[in-house]
Parts: structure tokens; sequence; C-alpha cells
């Protein structure tokens, strides 16, 4: 597919300084109902180029950029902040915590990594009882997180009941991917502060840094009620199951592949996304050489969820960076995804119009 | 007669009436009456919400008065009649219970004419689909038998029924009460209590005692925040109190005052407000880690019409959805005057406080 | 009748592409609804009346889309996987057939040999005569709805998608046949209901409606070895008192038993276990809407050949058409304001 000859749009690339805002934005600690970390990156970041910027009662980081036209579509681009993680929920000894997961981790992914707990990331880790001690039955069941505990040393101070937090994995890059935690969505918000640096005048752009993703969209409830765009995209990371299986069979529920690039939603659990907007959006792709690939129909969900149901309805799409190991201490993606990513949005924001809705919804 | 006597005679009332969800006429009408002479307007809504409003009896700043809600679920667990067969009957629950402690149980089955008693049975193992030989009965095999013969059952039962349970409330040792629904009456109680303390305090805020409908199924009371339209909601319900079989770090002792709750469904200044007050006036509280969600009213009513600054208290309260539940009478009271006091300190610059310390 | 809940069954519309079926209920409702709109989720909303002294707003909802698959993944030899778009069951998927919506049809298998329970959705291939992904007519994303003619077995009809195009009648009919009335009531043909009852949702956000109704059906229990309870088919029209997402008001139970009443009606009270209708997120929105549901019997729900008796439709007909057209009594007993 040849790009359009007459580009007018600069897009833009993966350069350090992006990669630097994704390096501390992983590295951060911001589970879900404590993003008070994310929030503040996001605020440095934004504050000079927003025309308001406001946080709500639920903690949702809203910045909005005027338009200079009259009658801009009001375009609304929610990515969540938080993150799947622990709160330490009752102290046994010598530092040692019971703790409770934050959102969805499989209890397979715990058992001998480090963590960060407290307001300043306190090391510790989740051990596991030594191979010599269990017998082979043992080693057949999974350790459940009530039986595993949050080690943070005989001598540390500070940590109390209530204290969050998450795996304590250093973002950095490996091959041609990128490795972190909380890759979902740091990776969502690191584009969207891109995005909106760059938003063109054609449209109000409201950023929407939405809390309390993982435990049920709640974020994105109150941010979609209060501000009712015309139209929603929501960024987030999206599982590729896409390695080769096992008995080497063709795998068809890959869900999405990393390499394909953006991947744009058609159906999750909580969403019927927009054709209207499928077709917009898959248009601009190939009109403009850029990779995207369809999501695969499969359960999940992400904002859009809430957010497409507010008040009489809003037209949604979810589009996604893939990405590998979601909720695990290490997440890798593709570097190639995120910037065929980027410049999807950009030309999508540079050519959003209100006239996609004429048409009914099929 | 004292404060304690009135909580106690009150809450032990509406314990002995049914209240189911969905069919909350009697458990309204009668908290409505209590209210109505602690507040200045009692109101119902189209679905059942029953609002007790009291205005600012102290002005300051802010044209018209800001709004603090108490909301507590009125409505209980229960069984409605799924199909007659022969002289007996079978039913569906109305909200979750174990079904192991259902056989044995008097109800009361409430019909277009009247009010029929019944008990609740296990069939003899031949009758069942299979003999389920050492296991429970499940809730589908399980009967109501009333006594009555097939064509009596017929004329006075009819599917959609609504059933409750009989037993009446009685007091234990301790200042402790027994019974059905004190998930959540116990609750209704305590904001009671606070409507009760709030006649000699002042206060500059409207307080919207708010008793939602349909907690234990449906989860309605986001509309509640539609209605109200508070600048801070409240929650009040009850935890799980440490008994026979329940230990660690979940549950609280009975008579340990107020579980204030925290995590992401509550906003984490209204959490420090509650736990440095409860210091400061030396009352004994507890810490309710919610490291989701709270199970509560306050998760719809935290995200309802754009967002709601929203809190948590519990009331620590043993066998939780068994006809037997038990509270201590003290934690009612602990909670109402906690609210209470709370309420009596907002002021101007409350809503300023609400603000997120990143 | 007939003719037209085979063409309201017979046209496609799977939940979120119901565009078929909401041209050919616009059609059908045109000369009898005061004002149509479509909003954002797709619904189409029937207005007819304007509320008078004593009226209601009234929403009256049936959902015209039906289940059916999506594809999710075309293997190298032209076979299509595919996801569920509502609850479809794998076990009615062995050799049932299916239309996409570009028009290629194909027949649904799995591999039996190597099964040794019931496959998942995941399991199933959609064969439409292609050898290869390369010429393949369909495409990851596109959907398909099951294919199964209409039988008419005099008193009981069967078909694809007779849940809820059966409520669609209902509506439909109820429509035509009010004459006068003190309410103002809203006709919504809603979206997206099997997949988690979502177009009801902002259609009632946006009508605000004083009391809710949704028509659909309900799972009968006189199968050979069903339980033998309530409901039956032909029994009349049913009144349901809860299911999973719903405690219906009880008064507007109250309504629907004296409207069955006043037109000569026999009905049946509905206790369903789990499930749930678009009443369940009409008494959700704003300061919340007292709402119930009228169900009608229906066999193999979710199965391409769903079964209804005409008797209880006809009832139904004459039952809503009382309720909509006479005031609605809905305070609760209880306090003065």
């Amino acid at each position: 597919m040849a790009k359009k000859a007459n580009q007018s749009i600069k897009l833009p690339l993966i350069d350090q300084e992006a990669l630097s805002l994704l390096e501390k934005l992983s590295n951060a600690v911001g589970v879900s109902g404590s993003e008070g970390e994310i929030r503040t990156i996001i605020k440095q970041e934004l504050e000079s180029c927003s025309d308001q910027i406001s946080v709500d009662t639920l903690g949702n980081l809203i910045a909005v950029r005027h338009a200079t036209v009259k009658n801009a579509p009001r375009v609304m681009i929610a990515a969540h902040m938080d993150e799947v993680g622990f709160m330490l929920v009752d102290k046994d000894e010598d530092g040692i915590f019971k703790f409770q997961k934050v959102g969805g981790i499989d209890d397979r992914a715990l058992a001998g990594k480090a963590v960060q707990v407290g307001k300043n990331h306190a090391p510790g880790v989740i051990g596991a009882c030594p191979v010599h001690l269990s017998t082979p039955a043992e080693r057949e069941v999974i350790m459940k997180s009530d039986s595993l505990r949050i080690d943070t040393g005989p001598g540390s101070k500070d940590l109390e009941v209530g204290d969050y937090g998450s795996f304590a994995t250093k973002f950095h890059q490996l091959g041609s991917s990128l490795c972190g935690k909380a890759l979902d969505n740091r990776i969502g918000v690191a584009t969207l502060i891109q995005l909106f640096k760059n938003a063109p005048d054609s449209i109000e752009l409201i950023a929407a840094f939405t809390v309390q993703e993982e435990v049920g969209l709640r974020g994105a409830e109150t941010s979609a009620f209060n501000l009712m765009p015309d139209f929603a995209f929501v960024i987030d990371c999206t599982p590729a199951n896409d390695q080769q299986a096992w008995d080497k069979s063709e795998n068809t529920l890959y869900r999405t592949r990393l390499g394909h690039g953006p991947a744009i939603y058609t159906q999750d659990s909580r969403t019927l996304y927009d054709r209207r907007l499928i077709k917009f959006v898959t248009g601009l792709a190939q009109e403009h050489g850029i990779k995207v690939q369809l999501r695969q129909p499969a359960s999940g969900g992400t904002d859009a969820g809430a957010i497409h149901l507010t008040q009489h309805g809003i037209p949604t799409l979810s589009i996604s960076v893939p990405g590998r190991y979601a909720h695990t201490a290490a997440m890798v993606i593709r570097k190639s995804d995120w910037e065929d990513y980027l410049q999807l949005m950009t030309i999508v924001l540079q050519n959003i119009n209100s006239e996609i809705l004429t048409e009914e919804r099929p | 007669m004292d404060e304690k006597q009135f909580i106690s005679d009150f809450l032990k009332e509406m314990i002995s009436l049914p209240g189911i969800s969905g069919h909350e006429s009697d458990i309204s009408k009668k908290i409505g009456e209590v209210w109505q002479p602690l507040t200045d307007q009692i109101q119902l809504s189209a679905i059942g919400n029953l609002y007790g409003i009291k205005k600012a009896s102290a002005k300051n700043g802010t044209e018209p008065a800001r709004r603090v809600m108490m909301a507590v679920h009125m409505d209980g667990i229960g069984m409605v009649v799924e199909r007659l067969a022969g002289d007996v009957l079978y039913f569906a629950q109305i909200g979750g219970f174990d079904p192991r402690i259902l056989p044995g149980q008097q109800v009361l089955i409430h019909t277009e004419t009247g009010e029929v008693p019944g008990v609740i049975a296990q069939l003899a193992p031949h009758l069942l689909s299979k003999p389920f030989d050492g296991k429970p009965v499940p809730l589908d095999q399980l009967v109501i038998d009333t006594g009555m013969t097939a064509d009596e059952l017929k004329e006075a039962v009819h599917p959609g029924d609504i059933i409750s349970y009989a037993n009446l409330p009685f007091e234990l040792p301790g200042g402790c009460i027994a019974g059905h629904s004190l998930d959540n009456r116990a609750s209704v109680a305590a904001v009671t209590q606070c409507l009760a303390e709030l006649q000699r305090f002042n206060h500059s805020w409207d307080v919207y005692a708010v008793g939602t409908t349909q907690e234990e199924t449906t989860f309605l009371s986001g509309t509640t925040v539609f209605d109200v339209k508070p600048d801070i909601a409240i929650v009040i319900d009850v935890t799980f109190a440490k008994g026979p079989g329940v230990d660690g770090y979940r549950v609280k002792a009975l008579d340990s005052g107020p579980s204030i709750g925290f995590g992401a469904n509550i906003h984490p200044a209204l959490y420090r407000q509650f736990k440095a007050l409860a210091e400061q006036l030396d009352m004994p509280y507890t810490l309710d880690p919610l490291p989701s969600m709270s199970g509560t009213d306050a998760v719809p009513i935290q995200t309802a019409f754009g967002g709601v600054p929203t809190c948590v208290l519990s009331i620590p309260l043993r066998y939780m959805h068994t006809p037997v539940e038990v509270i201590a009478l003290k934690d009612v009271m602990r909670v109402g005057h906690l609210m209470a006091e709370f309420i009596a300190r907002l002021d101007d610059s409350s809503l300023a406080q609400l603000v997120w310390e990143d | 009748m007939k003719k037209l809940l085979e063409e309201l069954t017979q046209t496609s519309g799977i939940s979120g592409e119901e565009k078929e079926i909401r041209a050919l209920i616009r059609k059908e409702i045109e000369p009898y609804a005061d004002e149509i709109t479509v909003d954002v989720m797709g619904n189409l909303i029937a207005r007819k009346g304007k509320k008078k002294v004593g009226g209601k707003r009234l929403m009256i909802s049936a959902h015209m889309d039906e289940i059916g698959l999506m594809a999710s993944h075309i293997d190298e030899r032209g076979f299509v996987y595919v996801a569920a778009i509502g609850g479809v069951s794998p076990l009615t998927c062995f050799g049932a057939r299916v239309r996409f919506t570009n028009g290629t049809e194909g027949v649904i298998y799995a591999e039996t040999s190597k099964m040794e329970k019931v496959p998942t959705i995941a399991q199933l291939f959609i064969d439409v005569g292609a050898t290869s992904a390369e010429d393949c007519p369909v495409k990851v994303g596109d959907t398909a709805v099951f294919v199964r003619p209409f039988l008419d077995l005099g008193n009981r009809m069967v078909s694809k998608a007779m849940d809820d195009r059966i409520g669609c009648l209902v509506a439909i009919e109820t429509l035509k046949s009010i004459k006068k009335s003190p309410n103002e009531i809203y006709f919504v043909f809603s979206t997206q209901e099997e997949v988690g009852i979502r177009g009801a949702r902002t259609s009632a956000y946006a009508i605000d409606p004083e009391v809710g109704i949704a028509v659909d059906v309900t799972l009968s229990a006189d199968t050979p070895h069903g339980d033998q309870g309530n409901p039956v088919l032909g029994g009349g029209p049913c009144i349901k008192v809860r299911d999973g997402s719903l405690i219906a008001h009880p008064k507007v139970i109250a309504a629907m038993k004296k409207a069955g009443k006043n037109a000569g009606v026999e009905t049946q009270m509905e206790v369903l276990r789990f499930a749930g209708t678009d009443a369940g997120a009409i008494q959700l929105v704003r300061s919340g809407v007292p709402a119930g549901c009228l169900s009608i019997a229906c066999r193999y729900v979710h199965s391409p050949s769903e079964m209804v008796d005409l008797k209880d439709v006809k009832d139904a007909i004459l039952l809503l058409t009382d309720l909509a057209s006479k005031p609605i009594e809905l305070s609760l007993d209880g306090i003065e304001g």
C-alpha cells in the first residue's frame, strides 16, 4: 500500500524522549484506587499545554485542549492510569504481611517475585517454600495468594495495613521490544500524553486519564458522564497470545499478534464497537499505509464498556497496543506496534468529524 | 425514654417485620414513621427509596446548603414461591444465602389475602432427583409445607408470593440482639441514632437519611444519587464479626466499634477524617481493608451521576444472611454517634478538604 | 399476524448490527407512530401520544437483536473460527447453518471424533466452501446469524430469533391497536439485549420513563422432563415476579394482573432464578423506574428452533393494549409525602 502522496501530517516516531516517559510511567506505582504517582507525572507533562486540567472526585485526571474552529467535535480519549497490584491487609510479624490482589492477577504469577510497597516503594519479596522442603504432590498445587506473604525484611518500618504494592520490575528494552511492569496501561497513558501535546486545532480534545479500570471501569463511568463527548476512543493494552501452540497446530486464539500494528476492537465482553468508527479508522489506516489488525472477538473489556453506555450513549472505539503477559511482573510489547499506534491515532485525530455519525448505525 | 432503649426497641421492631428486596413497603413505612419526627420531610421514591430530609439547623455561607447523605439499605433476603406441587410448594431465593441453613426454618408467605405460615422441609431421599446421601439438599429441591391440603394451598398461595423468615428477635447477654435482617436494619438503627443526636447539634449541611431498596439483589442505590445529588455519601452496612469458625483479618470483634473502610471504593480523605474523628472521640474502631470493592451500596453510589465522595462505615455482625444474625447494640450506637459528630463538624470548607493528595 | 411474524423472525439482526430488522419494523410501524427516532446505540424508538392528565410516560421495550456468531479467525484451509455473540449453546450448533452479513452461508461443525465432551464455541468451525484463507469470503469481525425457516404448526410457531421477535410482534400489534390513552407511550425496539441489556439502558435514559415494561420470552417448564411447573405454552402471557436482573415492581405486577382481568385474559406468574430482560436495565436509570416484564413462554430458547404458542401471543397483545390505554397506579403503600 503506497503512502498518500501529499502527506501534510508529520507522523510521530518513538524517540528517546518517548521511551523515557514510558519508562518513568512504567516504573511508577499506581494501583487501582491509588493512582497519585501517575497523576503527578501526567500533570507535570501536560500542565503547560492544557487549556483546562482538573481532578474529579474519583481521581480521574481530565485535560482539555480547545479547538480553534467553531462547532468542533468533542473527542474524548480515555487511558486508564491504574495497574493491578496488591494491598497489605494484615501484619504477621517482622515485616511480613498478608496481602490481597487488586485487580485480576493469576496466582501462578506471584511467587518468587520482587515487589515494592508503600509510598516510598519499600522493597519486598513474595517468597516460596524451598523446593527441598516441599513434596512433589505439594508442587502440583497452585500457590494461592492467601498462602503467600509479602516480606519486607525484619527491620522494615513505616509500612502499614492498607499500603499498596506492585511488582518491582524495572523498565527495559528487550530486543526490538519493550519490557516492564504495568505496560497495561502506561503504554496508553504515554500515548495519550503524546497525542495531547500534538493535538490538532480542529477538535476539542478531552484526555481522560481514568482510575479504577482494573476493578470495574469505574473512573471511565464518571468521567464519561461528566464529559459527554461526541466520540470516545479508548487506548489500552490487550493480550497477544500469538506464540506457537504446543502441538504445533494452528493458533486460532491469538487474540492479537505482536508486530501487526494497533489492534482495533470489534467485540469484547462489555462492548460491541460502533462499526462506523471501525470503518473510519481502518479506512484511514489503509489510505496512509499503516499496519492495523482487528483484535479477535473475545472476552475482556476496556473503559469503553462503561463509556459507550453513558447517558443516551456515546459512539466509542477501543484501539489497543498488543502486549504479552499482561497482569504479570514482566510484560512485552513491540516497539513498532507502539509507533504504528501513535501514527494511526495522529491521523485519526486530524480527520475525525461529525459526518461519520450522519449514517445510521448498522 | 433513653436513646439506647429507644434504638433497641426500634431495632427489634424492625427485625420483626418483613421487607424482602423489592417488597419493602412494610419496613419503609415503619422507618418513615420513626424518622418523621426527627426530620423535616419524608419522601418515598417511585421505586421505593426512602428519604428523611433534615434541613441545616445552622446557617453558613453556602446557599443552598451542602448535602450529606447517609445511605442504608432497608431490604433483607428472603424467598419467593416458584410453583405448587401437591400440598407443598417450591421456592426460589431472593438475595444470596447458604441453603444449608434452611431446613426447619419457620417462614411466612405473604399472599394477596394475608399471611400463611409454613416450615421449610427437606424431603425423603427417594423423593429427590437423587438421594444426596451425606450431602446437603440443594435449594431448588427444598419445599415449604403450610399444613394445608393441596386444594386449600391452591386457593391460598400463588407463584410469585413473597416469603420471609417468621422468627422474632431476642436479646443475648452483653447487650446483643439476635434475629433476621439485622443486615441491614442495624445500620438503619444507627442512622436513626444519628438523627436523634442531631436534634441536639447544630449542623450547617442538609442531612439526607436514605433507606435504599434492593441492595441484596439488583443494587438500585445509584438512583438515590440522582434524587439527592449529595456532596458526600456515607454508606452504612454490616461486616463480618469474629465468631465460631470465622477468624482472621477479614473479621472484626463484636463490640469493637465502627469498622472504617478504605480502598478504591472510598474517598481517601473521608477515610482519614473518620479515622481521626474516632480517635478524637476516644471511640474504639477497626479498619476495614477493601482491596477492590466494598460489596455495599457504596459501589453504585460512588460512580453514580458523575461521582460522589463516598465512604463506608460497618457494624460487626455474626452469622450474616442467616435468620439468627447477632450484633452488639453498642456498635450501633457508636456508628450513629460518630456520624452525628461528623455531620456537626461539616462547614463551608469541608468540601474543599476532599482533595487527592498526590 | 403469522406472516408478519415470519418476516420478523427471518430477517437478520445480530446484536450490534440490527439495521435490517430495524428497517423492517420501522416500515411496519411508521403509519401508527407519532414520532420515530434512532439513537446512538441503534435503538428504534416510536412515540405514541402525549401525556395527558392521569397519564404517565410509559416505555415498552422489546429487543430486536438476536444471538449469532462473529468470525475470529480464518485458518489456512479456509475454515472460519468464531466467537459467540450472546448466549449461543454449542449443543445447538452441530450441523446448523449460518448466514454472514455479506450473504455467505456455511455449515457449523467440530471434530467430533476427537471430542470427549461438548465442545466450546472456540472449537467449532464454519465451512463456507473455501479452500484457503485467501479465497474465504469471510473476514475476521464478520458476523453471522442462524438460518432456519419459519415453521407454522397451527397453534404453535417455530423459528430462529423468536427471542425476541415475538416481543417485537407484540409491541408492534399493541402500537397498532391502541386507540386512546392518557399515557405517552414509547415503544422501544432495543438493541444489544443478548450481549448484556445495553440498548434498553441508553434509550431509557433518554426517554426518562415513569414506568417501564419489557416484552420478552421466558423459559417454559412443560417439556417431557421439565419441572412441570410454571410457565407452560398456551397458559397465557406471563407476569414476571423476578429473574436474575429484576425484582418486578409490585405495582407494575398489580397493573398487569388488572389489565389481564380487564382484557379477559388468563395469565401465569413467572419466577425465574436467573437471566434478565430489558426491564433490568430500565429500572436503574436516573431516579429509578418502576419496571416489570410481560413474558411469552417459549421452548428451546437460544436454539435455532424456538417455539411459542399463538394464543399466548394474542392474549399478550390484548393485555398490553389494555395496560397501555389506561392510567397506571404506581404509588407504593406507606408514607404520605
